[in-house]
């Protein structure tokens, strides 16, 4: 299994891959739209995406990544995490999307690490996992 | 507005029509006045401009009470000068109709007068009250050459007035209480902003530390103790998010991005640059 991460916190997408691997995943990660798109076709391939919403003032967003990773195609899972309150606007509008579930910063790690590797049960798509 | 604005504008406008009052009675009754009506008509006048020229001049913050006080006392002359015309149309008119400037003034105190009962009521009975004891003063044969009506006249439009007063009053208060409850719904939201900005800031944070646990769970039993503890203090972390989550409904988004976060990023950004510059 193949995960592509998405996060502007570094230590965030270290300690996440770190927990990934030692269940077999494997995660490519990157930290900015731009860093996703030089990711190429193996982020493509991957069987989930992990999108950070708000990846930094200024900078294209989680959405944005969503966005492009349709536009190409991208066959898999995608998930949002997020730490901002619902009423922020990239919040409402992810929680929009009906191909994504947007989880809540912060979950515990169990339950994010299931909603990643695909083993939770009762969440599809457009749904949304707060703590 | 404030009340010490409110009460700086009161004494403009009644300086003002001081000005224009005195200026109208110079001109209308210049054939009928003596000596002493045109002495009380200049000073009326000079008073008035001198009392305007000078609110004028004054920058804010205004002092409600000297307000209050220039406000009565530009009533004093125009008074004084309502009572000399009286004197006056009597004088030459074989019949007149009375007190008709104290009755314009009255109503028109009640609807200029500042913030607060007192100086509404005094300014209305300053006219009122010279009129009634101008009619007690007027001798037999000048009261019976007068319109009909009197001083019943004068009193009517004397609670008229208090009635114009406590509605403009009423609205003063209810300007107040919304200018109150406008400053409180401000507050709220700045307060919102700030517990949103920290609330989204410590998530990524607390989410990290989670995991950081999570990879730290083993076998080891004295590893495990400090990883309960780490959850335990993690567990008491999320529940800002309860208390802070009510707070959302009372953000007014800016953008994307609240004021608060902005600002919060920018000192984030100052710090890591300092951090990143002792490291070199």
């Amino acid at each position: 299994m193949t995960a592509v991460l998405l996060d502007d916190d570094t230590d965030l997408l270290e300690i996440l891959a770190e927990l990934l691997q030692e269940r077999n995943c494997r995660c490519l990660l990157a930290q900015s739209l731009k860093e996703l798109k030089a990711l190429g076709p193996a982020a493509l391939a991957a069987d989930v995406a992990v999108l950070d919403i708000n990846l930094g003032s200024g900078q294209p967003s989680g959405i944005d990544a969503y966005d492009w990773l349709l536009s190409q195609s991208f066959a898999g899972r995608l998930l949002f995490l997020t730490g901002h309150a619902h009423a922020h606007p990239l919040v409402a509008r992810a929680e929009r999307l009906n191909r994504a579930i947007v989880l809540d910063k912060p979950l515990d790690g169990q339950v994010l690490l299931d909603h990643i590797l695909g083993v939770s049960a009762g969440s599809g798509a457009g749904s949304h996992v707060a703590p | 507005m404030d009340d010490a604005a409110e009460a700086h504008r009161a004494a403009v406008v009644s300086a003002l029509l001081g000005v224009i009052g005195s200026a109208i009675v110079i001109v209308g009754f210049w054939r009928i006045s003596g000596l002493w009506l045109r002495s009380a008509q200049t000073v009326a006048f000079l008073i008035n401009g001198s009392a305007l020229w000078w609110l004028y001049a004054r920058l804010p913050p205004f002092s409600r009470s000297r307000s209050n006080a220039i406000f009565l006392l530009v009533l004093v002359p125009t008074a004084v000068m309502t009572w000399m015309i009286d004197d006056a149309r009597a004088a030459h008119s074989a019949s007149w109709v009375p007190y008709e400037p104290n009755k314009l003034s009255a109503l028109t105190l009640a609807i200029i007068a500042p913030p607060g009962w007192w100086i509404g009521t005094v300014a209305i009975s300053l006219f009122i009250g010279s009129a009634l004891v101008h009619h007690v003063m007027l001798a037999e044969e000048l009261r019976a050459r007068m319109a009909a009506g009197e001083p019943v006249g004068v009193i009517a439009y004397g609670v008229f007035a208090l009635v114009v007063l406590g509605f403009n009053q009423r609205g003063y208060a209810l300007r107040s209480e919304l200018e109150h409850e406008r400053s409180e719904k401000l507050a709220l939201e700045r307060v919102a902003r700030v517990a949103m900005a920290l609330r989204d800031l410590a998530n990524t944070p607390v989410q990290t530390l989670e995991l950081v646990r999570q990879r730290l769970l083993t076998d080891d039993p004295q590893l495990r103790t400090q990883t309960e503890r780490m959850g335990r203090a993690l567990e008491r972390l999320r529940r800002l998010n309860d208390i802070l989550a009510p707070y959302q409904s009372a953000v007014v988004w800016d953008g994307e991005v609240t004021s608060v976060e902005r600002q919060i990023r920018k000192t984030k950004a100052r710090t890591s640059a300092s951090e990143a510059r002792r490291q070199t």
